[in-house]
């Protein structure tokens, strides 16, 4: 089987309470990978490229451009519980805010300037309290827990 | 009946922003107004943290800028911690230096490449789904790829400097708490191209020649977009030169005249005065010494480069001769000359950090001093955005009891509005039809000064957004929500 190349991308600020979902969660994909009890389910994560970001933005058009597959984590203020992963596209038509690229938006943005785009998919893990501080929310870590299954049934599903 | 032209958010600008314009039953413009609605209240928040915390805690305000936060709270910790503002190693100072460097090419690059070259590369009354950065992947390739490249070049120079990529622990009080290794310099001095010192000091000057040619063939709209004379107010170091981590406070009038001479930013209170208005949670700071009238004053790259006496990095200096010569002497006071102005320090950051990764005092092992602790501290650098000020008192237990902090966005509040009155008195005023265009003047004239209004009032970033139109009296006409 060709060796895969994966990048997972943790999205928020964990000092502004669940906006760090999405860096929480690729926290717990580097502790998982670094157990040898569980190496087995650590193999996707093993061979993953594991990055923490504020936000998204123009120079990460730069760095999925030789990545085969992107997982986007980050919190949802008002998407589905627990959480959902679906598969993302380039869009071709934009109006954002640089505060802040989509995900979309990055696809595309690397699409035009570099001639492919990943396969991409963007993890959603519902949150709930945005409140500067470093902790989750109960259920937000409830819902950590589900979205680590949702990416690992990704991995499956891809035979990764 | 009067209307009142609401545009919001403002796009391409970091966080949000409200614009109102008021319309009388004339179609006469009597009222502009550029107004923030959330309020944080993070200076409260971090009341009760000890000292050493700050650091790393004020990296929460922003995601944007979190190193300006980062090193400006450094500054003030140094001086609690006993440490001067000038009393750091070399290996700490050229450190810190490196990471702001770093930051302020990365900050500018994304600034000018993919906030406001969509605008001057297609017009404002282009089509808004190609008046984007995508618009100009697709029909300036080369300019979108230098300023992604750009931005991974700063983004690795912060990695290397702060230790991780978010909430950095590199400025710790009274130093810093790594060095560069040799490794690590030479992946940004040695590396092939384009990712290495030299192809950033070649890209600087490429967007500067860029500019200088737009600016010629489209001079009366470059030069005559919202002009309107100010004060203008930087650090500067002590022989007068531009330097964005540390100096002396200057602040000059419209005519070039010195209102604050080089003074210790740590008496900031003393010169400085924050206003508040009713319609807006953004302060309004202002030189005491000429009031709140007329005491506004502007901060950032314009303004650094208004102030200063010349920049100590050759090509920067060569550019910025050229842009004094400009306004023959005097203080430039168009709007969209902030963009060349910004350009220039792109350029002069390149070369700074090609200087700073040549001396072998980064690499040194001598990294904190310590001293006798104080419980006050004011620490001041000049962000990407302009002026920041951090200030701090501490308590007997080392908890932080105070905190005040004026960012560069705010500074540049009644800067701001006078930008949109302008185009709301110049675009807007009398006009029969609001066009896409019109409004897309007011944006172009808030993204010259690069505003980040996630800090300027702390706010979550979450605020719902609101399209009012309102009549003379105030009845609600329309409303939009998304």
């Amino acid at each position: 089987m060709d060796q895969k190349k994966i990048l997972v991308f943790g999205i928020g600020n964990p000092g502004r309470g669940d906006d760090g979902l999405g860096p929480r969660f690729v926290e717990r994909l580097r502790g998982r990978a670094s157990s040898d009890a569980e190496c087995h389910d650590a193999a996707p994560a093993n061979a993953c490229d594991l990055e923490l970001r504020y936000q998204l933005n123009v120079e990460d058009a730069y760095a999925i451009k030789d990545h085969d597959l992107v997982v986007f984590a980050d919190a949802t203020t008002a998407g589905e519980e627990p959480a959902t992963m679906d598969e993302v596209f380039p869009s071709d038509t934009i109006a954002f805010s640089t505060h802040r690229m989509s995900p979309a938006a990055v696809l595309a943005l690397c699409h035009e300037l570099f001639g492919r785009a990943p396969r991409a998919f963007t993890l959603a893990i519902r949150g709930y309290d945005w409140d500067v501080g470093e902790s989750l929310s109960e259920r937000a870590e409830s819902n950590l827990t589900v979205a680590m299954e949702r990416f690992h049934d990704l991995m499956e599903s891809l035979r990764l | 009946m009067g209307r009142k032209i609401i545009i919001e958010p403002v796009t391409r600008v970091e966080g949000h922003g409200k614009v109102t314009i008021h319309l009388d039953e004339a179609g006469n413009v009597t009222q502009s107004r550029f107004h923030i609605v959330e309020f944080r209240g993070f200076e409260r928040f971090v009341q009760g943290r000890p000292y050493w915390e700050a650091p790393v805690l004020v990296q929460r305000l922003c995601g944007i800028c979190p190193v300006s936060h980062h090193l400006a709270a450094a500054k003030a910790m140094d001086i609690i911690a006993g440490v001067g503002p000038e009393g750091l190693t070399p290996t700490a100072e050229k450190m810190r230096r490196l990471m702001h460097y770093g930051q302020m090419l990365q900050s500018h690059a994304l600034h000018f490449f993919h906030l406001a070259s969509p605008d001057l590369l297609f017009g404002a009354d282009a089509d808004p789904a190609i008046r984007n950065v995508i618009g100009v992947a697709l029909k300036h390739k080369d300019l979108a790829v230098q300023g992604v490249l750009m931005r991974k070049f700063g983004q690795e120079l912060i990695l290397a400097t702060a230790g991780k990529k978010i909430h950095g622990t590199g400025a710790v009080p009274g130093g810093i708490n790594k060095n560069l290794s040799a490794e690590e310099r030479d992946a940004f001095l040695k590396a092939p191209d384009p990712l290495n010192a030299d192809k950033m000091i070649a890209w600087g000057q490429a967007a500067v020649d860029f500019f200088k040619d737009f600016h010629k063939k489209n001079k009366d709209h470059v030069d005559g977009f919202a002009p309107f004379p100010s004060n203008h107010l930087s650090l500067v170091r002590k022989d007068g030169a531009l330097d964005f981590y540390h100096g002396a406070l200057r602040a000059v009038d419209a005519k070039g005249k010195k209102i604050l001479n080089d003074v210790d930013y740590r008496d900031y209170l003393d010169h400085i005065g924050e206003d508040v208005r009713v319609w807006s949670y953004m302060k309004f700071p202002y030189l005491r010494a000429l009031g709140k009238e007329n005491g506004w004053y502007r901060v950032g790259p314009l303004a650094r480069l208004n102030v200063c006496d010349f920049i100590p990095s050759p090509r920067a200096q060569k550019e910025f001769e050229i842009f004094r010569a400009y306004t023959k002497g005097k203080p430039n006071s168009m709007t969209l000359h902030s963009h060349w102005a910004r350009l220039i320090e792109l350029l002069h950051a390149a070369e700074i950090i090609k200087d700073l990764l040549l001396d072998p005092d980064l690499q040194g092992t001598d990294l904190v001093k310590k001293g006798r602790k104080a419980h006050e501290g004011v620490g001041l650098l000049e962000a990407p955005r302009g002026t920041l000020f951090h200030h701090y008192r501490i308590n007997a237990d080392d908890q932080i009891t105070m905190a005040n902090l004026i960012v560069s966005t705010t500074n540049n509040n009644e800067p701001m509005n006078r930008a949109v009155h302008w185009v709301a008195m110049n675009v807007l005023d009398k006009k029969k039809e609001i066009t896409e265009g019109m409004l897309n003047r007011v944006e172009i004239a808030i993204r010259a000064y690069d505003p980040c209004l996630s800090c300027a009032t702390h706010a979550l970033g979450r605020m719902p957004l609101q399209v009012e139109l309102r009549d003379a009296r105030g009845v609600l006409l329309d409303r939009r929500e998304r």
